[in-house]
């Protein structure tokens, strides 16, 4: 029966209508669809813009990365399909109900960190064939785990009974550990994202259980 | 008599609004339409029968044996569809499809095909396709419908499918309607809400009245056409027959309403002029009285 067989994955594409791997290519395109002009901007300005080009265009290019990337997820997980919404009857009225929630929401927590994981992962590779950044790996993967670890926060968040507070709160968290990614490699506080990848260890899996609780109670079928 | 679904005692309380508690029967093999005004409570009452939404107490009895609405298999028998924005407004028919057959174990994506081009939505196969807010009103609840169709379920539960249709809609939907309910001979059933049951008279078997979070009459249709009169007469006699009536509207020359059968004679002996009424004046009358309309 189809109900057992229920991928996070498949629930995600139940949710959003497209199949998850289009989902992943549709938003990494977006992601480089914007980082791309923008890097070529920023490096045609540098001289006329920036007092000091070298410096001031590797910080903006590393804050842009940054900012891409957490405006991107913050947008996926403030999805939370209420059931005013347009298809939120439809999503609780299918044969696996809130199973088929909880497995989307995990779906959706897959979908944020492979889009992270590829947009970034490109942008390592781009930075080895042409050095944009100093310390480009160490700087990606330090936002990505910021970013990760912004993910169990943000479902923390989704908490929040009153719905605009959950929104700027949300965006909030997500901008700055987008910033705060690449400040700690920066500043040299590396250990700082170190302790967030521990962190998340137990906070992602806390959170994702204390928001389905806390959804299913308050906002599923109420 | 099998039921579809049996209602016992089913309570929901908001801070502003509380439904039930709810007793009734859906008789298997009919159609049943939940009549009332808005805000009676029809749309809580289906989103609760089909585990869109919490109940505060009660339980619902569905084919003669389920009660757990949260059971796949059970889930997968009822099908149903609210009466706005059922998908995602950013969809096409072939997104609906898509989630359609992932979600359900019985969705036929080609008699969704057929479906659409049955109602005039188009090619589910074109390569351009429009999403669901391009779409009218009326379209949308197309859209739902084929959708809904398209799955081999046992009761299909529709929240106002008929509200944003056009009368030639409104006529294909009676008949797709028929045919849900003879196409498994008497194991197949429809309920829907309506507040103007006039379009969907000749498809109605079961008359379920609701007013203010309350059921205020049910039955067949035939039968409650035996219960009551359609009252009218001269204003001078409109005193008289007054004190007989369930509900009753006056003008300076005439009056009309509704009595129950029994006082037939009465009213007769009243100078009123009493007929069999149709649905949709038994649906006028009962509301009325119910919703304290009364002039």
């Amino acid at each position: 029966m189809k109900t057992n067989t229920l991928t996070p994955a498949k629930a995600v594409q139940i949710y959003l209508g497209a199949s998850f791997g289009t989902c992943i290519l549709i938003y990494t395109g977006v992601l480089l669809g914007m980082f791309v002009p923008c890097i070529l901007f920023f490096a045609a300005s540098a001289e006329s813009v920036f007092k000091d080009p070298y410096v001031d265009l590797y910080l903006y290019v590393d804050l842009y990365i940054g900012l891409t990337v957490s405006a991107m997820v913050a947008a996926l997980m403030q999805h939370t399909f209420e059931k005013t919404m347009p298809g939120g009857k439809f999503y609780r009225s299918l044969p696996e109900g809130f199973t088929a929630y909880r497995k989307m929401r995990l779906g959706m927590r897959y979908l944020c960190i492979l889009v992270s994981c590829l947009y970034l992962g490109i942008i390592c590779a781009a930075n080895m064939v042409i050095p944009f950044m100093n310390h480009g790996t160490a700087k990606c993967v330090s936002v990505l785990v910021w970013l990760v670890h912004a993910l169990g926060l943000a479902d923390l968040i989704q908490m929040i009974p009153h719905g605009t507070a959950r929104a700027v709160l949300s965006s909030l968290v997500m901008l700055f550990s987008g910033f705060g990614g690449v400040m700690m490699v920066y500043t040299g506080m590396w250990y700082v994202t170190v302790l967030l990848a521990v962190n998340a260890l137990w906070l992602l899996p806390f959170s994702y259980r204390a928001m389905l609780n806390s959804y299913r109670s308050t906002r599923w079928d109420v | 008599m099998k039921y579809a679904i049996s209602i016992n005692g089913i309570t929901k309380t908001y801070k502003d609004f509380t439904l039930g508690e709810i007793r009734a029967n859906i008789p298997c093999g009919f159609s049943t339409a939940l009549i009332g005004a808005n805000g009676a409570g029809k749309t809580t009452l289906i989103d609760i029968l089909c585990g869109v939404t919490g109940k505060t107490g009660g339980e619902a009895v569905y084919f003669g044996e389920m009660t757990d609405i949260d059971d796949p298999v059970l889930r997968n028998r009822i099908g149903y569809c609210s009466s706005a924005d059922f998908f995602p407004l950013s969809w096409t028919p072939k997104d609906i499809a898509n989630a359609m057959e992932l979600g359900f174990d019985n969705f036929d994506r080609t008699k969704f095909a057929d479906l659409c081009m049955q109602l005039r939505l188009g090619d589910i196969k074109a390569r351009k396709q429009k999403k669901m807010m391009q779409l009218s009103d009326g379209n949308r609840m197309r859209m739902y419908l084929a959708a809904v169709l398209a799955r081999d379920t046992e009761i299909l539960v529709l929240d106002e499918p008929a509200s944003s249709l056009d009368p030639l809609a409104r006529d294909m939907l009676c008949d797709l309607f028929r045919k849900y309910l003879v196409e498994r001979d008497g194991e197949r059933s429809v309920l829907f809400s309506t507040h103007n049951i006039a379009d969907m008279e000749n498809v109605t078997d079961y008359a379920i009245f609701m007013s203010h979070g309350q059921i205020i009459e049910q039955g067949f249709v035939e039968d409650l056409k035996q219960k009551y009169l359609l009252v009218h007469g001269d204003a001078a006699d409109a005193d008289r027959a007054k004190s007989l009536m369930l509900s009753f509207s006056g003008s300076q020359n005439s009056f009309e309403g509704i009595a129950l059968a029994e006082h037939a004679g009465r009213l007769h002996a009243a100078n009123a002029v009493t007929e069999i009424p149709t649905l949709q004046q038994l649906s006028v009358g009962l509301l009325r009285k119910a919703e304290a309309y009364e002039n």
